[in-house]
């Protein structure tokens, strides 16, 4: 389980988010284009987010890992920007997503179909624990939802996807 | 569960967009550093982002997909099937019933969306796999009504017309949301962000999330169809009923034309009396094949100015698509007199075909065809 960033005082420094920063850059741009839907837009989302991040370092508690806060900075932007761009008659179903089209093994595509009828919740917290390694305090931070709904969700997920991908194959 | 290994969902995401550019960040945040080096780095960091911005306004954009599949196949209809065969003609396989028209590949070249006969719009996979006993099970409803699919090039969306409007749609079927209320045939631009469509005869475009809507052509007394983004996504081919100066009508030729998306005038490709539609891009932006003539139609290319225009010597039908391979080699088009599929070199030698039965069958798409093959604009 990963465990990263700086607990049990306020503030961030400046190199600490630089840190998070240049080490986690592809995972939080890959996951944050997973709700926008399009790279560059997540792109755009992260320096955003974390250029916030900068500016409001001195409101960061410390009461948990500093990159769960950013987290969710990332995903509040990432949401907006998709607000922004489409006005969704069913945000729950609204998917956003995308592919790298490139050399997948068979199944894939089975799972990113599971995975795109998954609401918006589901997915990003599927992505948080199983691709970016966060703990559950870590994702619950992230997605402003209590520890114990991170564990409901996960769950929820599972079984959906678990579900989907036994009814393809029959 | 195994689904969920960190590899698959690594595959699953898209391609990191670029490298970290913490002065990037720096400057967005308003932090003013009076250390000299880091502010020269943010201002050369600040021009290269004015650089890349223009760039970006003109039309460059960065690759979407790489490589084309190396065994890349070709869908086409017999007796209202949907069949997908591999590109030398093996592996021939049905897929769907009752198939209407407007075929089109998914980006990976593993999926097909199209229209069923009067019950809406469908897309189904193409290959077997672990989790497929066999290519073509379980086709699944994107709508109950509409025409036209077109997938977004990152494949999660699906753009189509129906109830004289343009909607959206998941690749699942959820999230159904109208886009434009008049408008029809939509075409995602290669990098996804804009949506060519037709309104009223004419060829307009818009983005991906209906705003920002233009007309690109505006010309009342003609009217545009067959609107075709170049693989660099810069412009778009179309072909247009052209207004007949001696009768004064619009009773014309169709001919070929081109139109710059940012603030480029509209050219002329091809100007004679006889039909020149269906145009296609070779993935490399620099060709376009398209059909030539209206009885006796033929498969022609030039390039993409216009000029070097060369009848390849293919007899196919005018309402026929056609298709260049992904690797640009060769071209797929429908043979006029038994209605085979049929493939060519690029330079016309070498015809030959793929399939054949009593009843013939219409070439309809190749993977990955053009559309969604983004590369590079050539410098």
């Amino acid at each position: 389980m990963r465990q990263s960033g700086v607990i049990g005082r306020g503030g961030a420094s400046l190199d600490e988010l630089e840190a998070l920063y240049r080490g986690r850059f592809e995972v939080f741009a890959r996951v944050a284009a997973s709700v926008t839907g399009d790279a560059d837009r997540a792109r755009d989302a992260v320096q955003d987010a974390f250029a916030t991040a900068v500016s409001r370092r001195r409101s960061f508690r410390g009461d948990g890992p500093l990159e769960a806060w950013v987290w969710r900075i990332v995903l509040n932007g990432a949401r907006s920007d998709v607000r922004r761009r489409v006005p969704s008659v069913n945000g729950d179903e609204h998917v956003n997503g995308n592919g790298n089209g490139n050399g997948h093994p068979e199944h894939d595509a089975e799972v990113r179909i599971a995975l795109a009828r998954l609401p918006e919740r589901q997915r990003t917290a599927v992505f948080l624990r199983y691709y970016a390694d966060l703990d559950y305090a870590a994702i619950g931070e992230a997605l402003g939802i209590a520890e114990g709904t991170v564990a409901a969700t996960l769950n929820a997920a599972l079984t959906t996807l678990r579900t989907r991908l036994q009814e393809v194959r029959t | 569960m195994t689904e969920l290994d960190p590899t698959i969902l690594d595959r699953l995401l898209p391609p990191t967009p670029g490298s970290p550019d913490w002065e990037d960040v720096m400057r967005r945040s308003g932090w003013r550093t009076t250390h000299r080096r880091r502010r020269f780095v943010a201002l050369v960091a600040a021009a290269l982002i004015v650089v890349a911005g223009t760039a970006s306004a003109l039309g460059t954009v960065r690759a979407v997909f790489s490589s084309p599949r190396e065994n890349s196949k070709i869908a086409y209809l017999r007796g209202g099937g949907l069949y997908v065969m591999d590109s030398d003609g093996s592996g021939q396989e049905r897929l769907a019933r009752n198939v209407d028209c407007c075929v089109t590949w998914s980006a990976d070249g593993r999926t097909l969306a199209y229209t069923v006969r009067g019950n809406g719009v469908w897309a189904v996979r193409t290959e077997r796999g672990p989790n497929f006993r066999r290519a073509g099970s379980k086709p699944w409803m994107l709508a109950r009504d509409g025409r036209f699919p077109a997938w977004s090039p990152d494949m999660w969306l699906i753009a189509y017309s129906a109830d004289r409007g343009i909607f959206v749609v998941a690749v699942d079927g959820s999230g159904r949301r109208r886009l434009v209320d008049d408008g029809a045939v939509p075409r995602w631009s290669p990098d996804g962000r804009r949506i060519a469509f037709l309104r009223r005869g004419d060829l307009w475009v818009m983005n991906a999330d209906g705003t920002g809507q233009r007309n690109l052509t505006d010309s009342p007394e003609e009217a545009e169809a067959g609107a075709t983004w170049s693989p660099d996504g810069r412009t778009i081919l179309f072909e247009r009923r052209v207004r007949n100066l001696a009768t004064r009508t619009t009773g014309g030729a169709v001919e070929i034309f081109v139109t710059a998306l940012d603030g480029g005038e509209e050219r002329r490709l091809t100007s004679n009396t006889a039909y020149d539609g269906r145009a296609s891009w070779s993935p490399d932006g620099r060709r376009i094949a398209f059909i030539c003539g209206f009885v006796d139609a033929r498969v022609c290319v030039m390039n993409g100015d216009g000029t070097d225009r060369r009848d390849l010597g293919a007899r196919t039908n005018n309402d026929s698509p056609l298709a260049w391979s992904p690797d640009g080699k060769q071209i797929a088009y429908t043979a006029r007199d038994d209605s085979a599929v049929e493939v060519m070199n690029a330079d016309g030698s070498d015809k030959h075909r793929l399939t054949s039965s009593p009843t013939g069958e219409v070439f309809v798409a190749w993977a990955t065809d053009s559309l969604f093959e983004f590369r590079p604009p050539p410098d």
